[in-house]
């Protein structure tokens, strides 16, 4: 009897779990539609789908635009030109995501929905482009004040070593790391300062060429000026100390 | 009753014997104190002429709010407009050769410390605003990211 019990009760579950299998493989082409550019389906329940992933998807780019205007806004550093040219980009970037959001939720077919995500990664390039794009122009920006502030030290430095040679102080070492910070600053100023402009330019359909080499270029660019401007001014504030061990000696 | 006599013999003995150190060194008073030492070293005869000039000259109060150091007239409006942090890196200015051999007669016109016009508080703080826009550099350097593609979610 036992046996016989337990055989109908695995008999039962075989029973209920065959249809889940069966529903856990159709979906295949459901679950695509989770991903971009999922193959060809044209059932209604994949279209609902399909459009909750593509509404997402061009919500968390909104988000972004959102924060990358932001971002201009937020920067005191940024030049009033390169500020202009990323909010023109952006502002566009943001009203062709509406209008594709609009669109997705009027799509009826599955075909129209993969349209809509094909023109929402290709037509605007949000995290591949405009993100790097729109921080490399910062920092950029950033940099170029940076040198100007270090400029500004030296000159004090140089004020105060002159001080403290009429006072009969020996302040060659002073100077010599005076002029070290400045050659430095120098130096990353050229690498860093051309950045903005290489980048500004770039468009979704430069992507991937030359859109993403470019990218590529001015970031290591920025990384390179920002280990030079860090020794500028480790020279600087070296500057700083000796002068005032000299001067309270 | 018999130890008086040699409680007053003790006390005249150490009287006299105070009353013989100071009789020396009124004597010796060359070799006693070191004048010149004390008017080189000692920070407050010589800057209580500097004060003094300082003063004179100053166009506003130091804002270093420290006894050892003090600004000089030209350097008054920068160290105001500066916010300022503790006096201690804050330097003077000028010796006055001529005070100095005034106060301490005998003793060379030259210094063995210079002091000079440097406001070492505003360096500090130009050091320190610069340290700080590195800071927001390196931070806006980090934040260019190149790993991001364009099938990322949330």
């Amino acid at each position: 009897m036992k046996k016989t019990t337990i055989g109908l009760v695995a008999g039962l579950l075989l029973t209920l779990a065959v249809p889940a299998v069966a529903q856990t493989e159709t979906p295949t082409t459901e679950q695509s539609a989770e991903t971009e550019f999922a193959p060809e389906s044209d059932r209604g329940h994949g279209v609902e789908a399909l459009r909750r992933i593509v509404l997402h998807q061009i919500d968390h780019r909104l988000n972004r635009v959102d924060r990358l205007q932001q971002a201009v806004r937020n920067s005191d550093a940024i030049t009033s030109g390169h500020a202009a040219h990323l909010t023109t980009d952006l502002n566009e970037s943001e009203a062709g995501l509406r209008t594709l959001e609009s669109l997705a939720g009027s799509a009826t077919t599955v075909e129209q929905l993969r349209s809509i995500q094909k023109e929402m990664v290709e037509g605007h390039r949000i995290f591949v482009l405009r993100s790097p794009q729109t921080a490399l122009v910062i920092a950029s920006d950033l940099g170029v004040k940076l040198a100007d502030r270090l400029e500004n030290v030296a000159a004090r430095l140089n004020e105060a070593a002159d001080r403290a040679e009429e006072a009969g102080f020996d302040v060659t070492e002073v100077r010599a790391l005076v002029d070290d910070g400045q050659a430095l600053t120098a130096e990353a100023l050229a690498i860093v300062d051309p950045v903005a402009e290489s980048v500004l330019p770039l468009e979704p359909s430069d992507y991937p060429d030359p859109a993403k080499a470019t990218l590529r270029a001015g970031r290591d660019s920025i990384h390179d000026g920002r280990q030079t401007y860090r020794s500028a001014a480790d020279a600087l504030r070296q500057a700083g100390q000796l002068l005032a061990e000299i001067v309270r000696s | 009753m018999n130890k008086k006599p040699s409680v007053i013999v003790i006390a005249a003995l150490l009287l006299v014997n105070a009353c013989g150190s100071r009789v020396g060194a009124w004597e010796e008073p060359a070799l006693e104190s070191p004048p010149a030492a004390v008017d080189v070293a000692d920070v407050p005869s010589s800057t209580d002429v500097v004060g003094d000039s300082t003063t004179t000259t100053s166009a506003g109060p130091s804002d270093t709010g420290s006894e050892d150091f003090q600004s000089a007239a030209d350097e008054t409006d920068e160290t105001s407009a500066t916010t300022v942090a503790e006096s201690a890196t804050s330097t003077t200015t000028t010796t006055s050769p001529t005070t100095t051999s005034t106060s301490s007669p005998g003793q060379p016109t030259t210094t063995t410390q210079p002091q000079v016009d440097v406001d070492l508080d505003a360096l500090t703080e130009a050091l320190r605003q610069l340290d700080e826009l590195m800071g927001l550099f390196d931070s806006q350097v980090d934040s260019v990211d190149l790993d991001e593609t364009e099938g990322e979610t949330p």
